[in-house]
């Protein structure tokens, strides 16, 4: 049976998760702080026992000590013990910002196809259509910084669909019969141009999105799986006391 | 004062090379060493010290080497490279410029004393 000493620096070597020859040597070092440790307090007149405890208690959180053990930010890690040796796995840190890498690009994804459901070159005709009413004065002005500031996500959405509001409603009202300005979508500026061929994302995204959305659905499921089995590895080997 | 654990987690490499370069040590020595003068300077655990050294290793500042103790124990003991020197006492002018700028700003005696009058507390 496992002293308890040998259990707490099991306790930390599963959270700190180093290789095999690397976690040899923490286990003889941190074994020979620990007894150096509990001799010097038996000495002082505690028994074994006590000893062994307030040792253990000085030493610290195993979880705290075992994380910053881990290092650097671990991309992939080796699993060094268990029955998943030798096999390729995330880390658990890794594993939760992965998970939510994704979870974000997923947000992003969705509220993409949201924006391309709603048209965002629609947006961009939309400013163009601002330039074209330049001429009618400073509201047009003011229209347009707004139009350019509000670029920003969810903004882009509200935009994009007042732009198709905008841009469906300009030339039936206007088209061949009432010259309201003097500037036109065809004399806009060339960047104005660029930026309604760059913006219109949403052909892109409306085309591959039965790709996107299925490969992200199984992408997330399986960091969520390798999150699940990581935790259940640490619970397994964590199933004693001394926590925090 | 207690120093919160910010300040001491990011200081502790700067510790614990002031602590090697005085000899060659091993962890519960450092420890010790550490415990007598400033006590309370590992709250967060004596264990916290071996995340630091490993990783004042990794940068090559100190080296370890394995050796028997005087209880026949097998003993890791770290000493410090001269990069670490050099990283040390790039630490120590760093320290004497801060509490210079510290003190010109703050004053010597940063932490104002009151004493307290029957109404309130008084400068």
């Amino acid at each position: 049976m496992k002293s308890i000493l040998d259990r707490y620096i099991d306790r930390v070597l599963v959270y700190a998760n180093k290789l095999e020859p690397e976690s040899e040597a923490i286990r003889q070092e941190l074994k020979d702080h620990l007894l150096q440790k509990v001799e010097d307090l038996a000495a002082g007149g505690l028994s074994r026992e006590e000893a062994v405890l307030e040792a253990l208690r000085k030493h610290g959180s195993p979880k705290v000590i075992g994380y910053r053990l881990r290092g650097p930010f671990p991309w992939i890690d080796i699993r060094s013990h268990g029955t998943a040796r030798g096999v390729i796995a995330i880390g658990p840190r890794a594993v939760g910002i992965f998970a939510f890498g994704a979870f974000a690009v997923g947000v992003f994804a969705i509220g993409g196809a949201a924006i391309g459901i709603f048209s965002v070159g629609a947006f961009a005709f939309g400013l163009l259509f601002a330039w074209a009413c330049l001429g009618i004065g400073g509201l047009a002005y003011a229209a347009m910084a707004i139009g350019v500031v509000a670029a920003g996500a969810v903004a882009v959405g509200a935009v994009a669909v007042g732009g198709v509001a905008v841009g469906g409603w300009i030339p039936s009202r206007f088209h061949g019969s009432v010259n309201i300005s003097h500037y036109t979508a065809n004399n806009a500026p060339s960047f104005l141009k660029y930026l309604a061929r760059l913006l219109d994302v949403a052909a892109f995204i409306d085309r591959y999105i039965g790709i996107i959305l299925p490969a992200y659905t199984v992408a997330l499921l399986v960091l969520f799986y390798l999150q699940y089995r990581e935790g259940k590895r640490v619970r397994v080997h964590d199933d004693w006391l001394l926590d925090g | 004062m207690k120093l919160s654990k910010k300040t001491l987690d990011g200081n502790m490499d700067t510790l614990l090379l002031a602590v090697l370069s005085e000899g060659p040590s091993y962890g519960y020595q450092m420890v010790q060493d550490l415990n007598a003068r400033a006590p309370g300077v590992l709250k967060t655990g004596e264990g916290t010290i071996y995340p630091v050294l490993h990783r004042l290793e990794e940068r090559k500042l100190i080296q370890s080497s394995w050796r028997t103790g005087e209880t026949g124990r097998q003993r890791r003991y770290y000493r410090v490279t001269s990069r670490g020197k050099k990283a040390l006492s790039d630490s120590r002018l760093q320290w004497a410029s801060l509490k210079k700028v510290m003190n010109t700003v703050l004053g010597e005696n940063p932490v104002p004393e009151f004493s307290q009058s029957k109404t309130g507390f008084a400068a």
